[in-house]
């Protein structure tokens, strides 16, 4: 399973549900905050892609970090893809 | 210099503050001094205020301090109404509060922060007033809404002294610069209000319906060294960066569960920091503070508890306060808010683990999201109006950020068979009808859901 693909679609479909729509692919080094998700919906995007990939990082991870571009977002997922659990 | 002696109103203890200790910032200092001042110009008008009954309203942060600053003391009871409440709900607590005079600063911007604007309302039913049953000369009677226990928001009475039970001022040199982001009418905008009131510490103002980027920005050009704030608010700090050049000395967390990732996070990102984590309740006044850096709180609290309360957990794990200082009660309705040994039920669940006890969420399956609660029911009803939904039950999700979130679980009508926009459906009639934190973040089908045996659903997540 691609973890990044995974990721992307899910933000994207997030976004479209509330109406944003990106003018273009969304890059490594795009504030989360920023995309049109704000801290409710990075929430949301959380779990679902617990439900998807059947692990949580931030609930996971032993030195929390607060991730604020998309790249360093999936690398806290790459950093823990062996707790994936395919749902 | 006030530690846990009654305050006698706030006018008595900005009188002991030295004339030139700077006290509120608002773009500029304004001291002591010139708080005695502009108290002093408005005298007579205060004066017509006392032993009424007001209800005082505004958006504007500075302009509600002074309007509390100006009122505690001279009026017989004092109405709080948060910014943010609907205007049905503006005329039903000035009604139940009995209310006789409706404060507001002035539309128009002035540079005077105790010009006041003064409309009569109708008392309501006499018998409702709070305030009646108070001999004049009395302290103030301070009514603040509380989001209760059964969806109702219920008002709750103090006093200053019942308000400040907890508010240890401080003795750090140099003061502590604290910052607001909270509504003042709220019980979390209160106490950062009193801590430095009491203190005699600046108190530097944002308007909480600024972006946080401008709220923070405020506070950096005010110099904040202490900040109170949602765990939900720190962890969108700490992901946007806003705040992160703070020079922090004290950072306090309330309002919500706080978890011990965002404590470690904040502790890596402010080394310097003092972090407290603080349980409150509108009905006991404050809680308890917990300093040690860990979740929860120790369980030690029960036989050594932190002063101004005491604390109990009963058979079904729900946390019990019984404040040292009495007085706080119900303005309305039949429930007591204490029982008869004076022990309030503060409607949250604990559990103990090892030396610790932890926060597990509202006893009544009320759901906190970021701090904002949720009632499953009103969420239910507004699922059950969707075409083919025959049955819904909405729970708490556990959420790393935002401490949880609003789960639904739907079982559709006979002869549907497409799930997903069943699901599809749902989500958007959500997002239609209610605000995004109380919409659900998850929604999926199931065939049946589990009753209990009073027919009830089940909400607890197997």
């Amino acid at each position: 399973m691609d973890i990044r693909q995974t990721i992307l679609d899910t933000l994207g479909e997030l976004l479209a549900d509330n109406g944003v729509v990106l003018d273009a692919p969304l890059t490594d080094d795009a504030l989360l905050l920023q995309t049109g998700l704000d801290s409710l919906g990075f929430a949301v995007l959380v779990v679902r892609l617990e439900d998807q990939l059947g692990y949580d990082p931030f609930m996971l991870m032993s030195e929390p970090v607060y991730p604020r571009t998309v790249g360093e977002f999936v690398a806290i997922y790459e950093t823990h893809q062996d707790h994936v659990r395919l749902g | 210099m006030y530690g846990s002696a009654e305050a006698a109103c706030l006018h008595a203890i900005l009188a002991a503050h030295d004339d030139d200790q700077p006290l509120w910032v608002i773009e500029r200092e304004l001291t002591a001094g010139d708080l005695k001042r502009g108290l002093a110009a408005h005298a007579g008008e205060i004066a017509t205020l006392a032993d009424r009954n007001v209800a005082v309203s505004t958006r504007e942060m500075p302009q509600l301090a002074a309007l509390l600053l100006a009122l505690d003391g001279a009026c017989r009871s004092l109405l709080l109404l948060p910014a943010d409440l609907p205007a049905e709900r503006v005329a039903e607590f000035t009604h139940r509060a009995g209310a006789d005079v409706l404060v507001t600063g002035p539309a128009h911007a002035t540079d005077d922060l105790f010009a006041m604007i003064l409309q009569p309302v109708d008392p309501g039913q006499p018998q409702a007033a709070e305030a009646a049953a108070h001999a004049a000369g009395t302290a103030t009677r301070w009514i603040i809404p509380t989001s209760g226990t059964t969806g109702a928001p219920r008002l709750v009475s103090h006093t200053l002294a019942t308000l400040t039970r907890t508010v240890r001022p401080s003795a750090d040199a140099p003061r502590p610069r604290w910052g607001l982001l909270y509504d003042l009418a709220r019980f979390a905008g209160l106490q950062v209000f009193f801590q430095s009131f009491l203190s005699g510490a600046p108190l530097i103002f944002t308007d909480p319906g600024r972006p946080l980027p401008e709220q923070m920005a405020a506070l950096a050009a005010g110099g904040c060294t202490a900040l109170s704030a949602t765990p939900t608010l720190w962890r969108k700090m700490l992901m946007s960066g806003a705040g992160s050049g703070l020079p922090l000395r004290q950072i306090t967390l309330g309002g919500e569960i706080a978890d011990a990732a965002i404590l470690a996070a904040l502790v890596r990102a402010y080394p310097n920091a003092r972090i407290t984590h603080i349980y409150a309740s509108t009905e006991a006044g404050v809680g308890f503070s917990v300093r040690d850096g860990r979740e929860g709180f120790p369980a030690d609290y029960l036989a050594r508890p932190p002063r101004g309360i005491e604390i109990a957990v009963d058979a079904d794990g729900t946390l019990l306060l019984r404040p040292t200082t009495g007085g706080q009660r119900f303005v309305d309705g039949a429930t007591a808010l204490s029982d008869p040994r004076g022990w309030i039920n503060t409607g949250d669940l604990v559990r103990r683990a090892g030396d610790r006890y932890l926060f597990l969420g509202r006893a009544n399956g009320a759901i906190n999201v970021g701090g904002n609660k949720v009632f499953p029911e009103e969420v239910e009803q507004i699922i059950c109006q969707v075409d083919g939904v025959a049955l819904a039950l909405v729970r708490a999700r556990r959420s790393s950020i935002t401490g949880a979130l609003v789960e639904a679980v739907v079982v559709p009508a006979a002869g549907v068979t497409d799930r997903k926009a069943l699901v599809r459906a749902v989500q958007a009639h959500c997002r239609a009808h209610l605000p995004a934190f109380k919409t659900p973040a998850i929604v999926t089908v199931s065939d049946s859901l589990e009753t209990a045996a009073t027919g009830k659903i089940m909400r607890q997540k197997p």
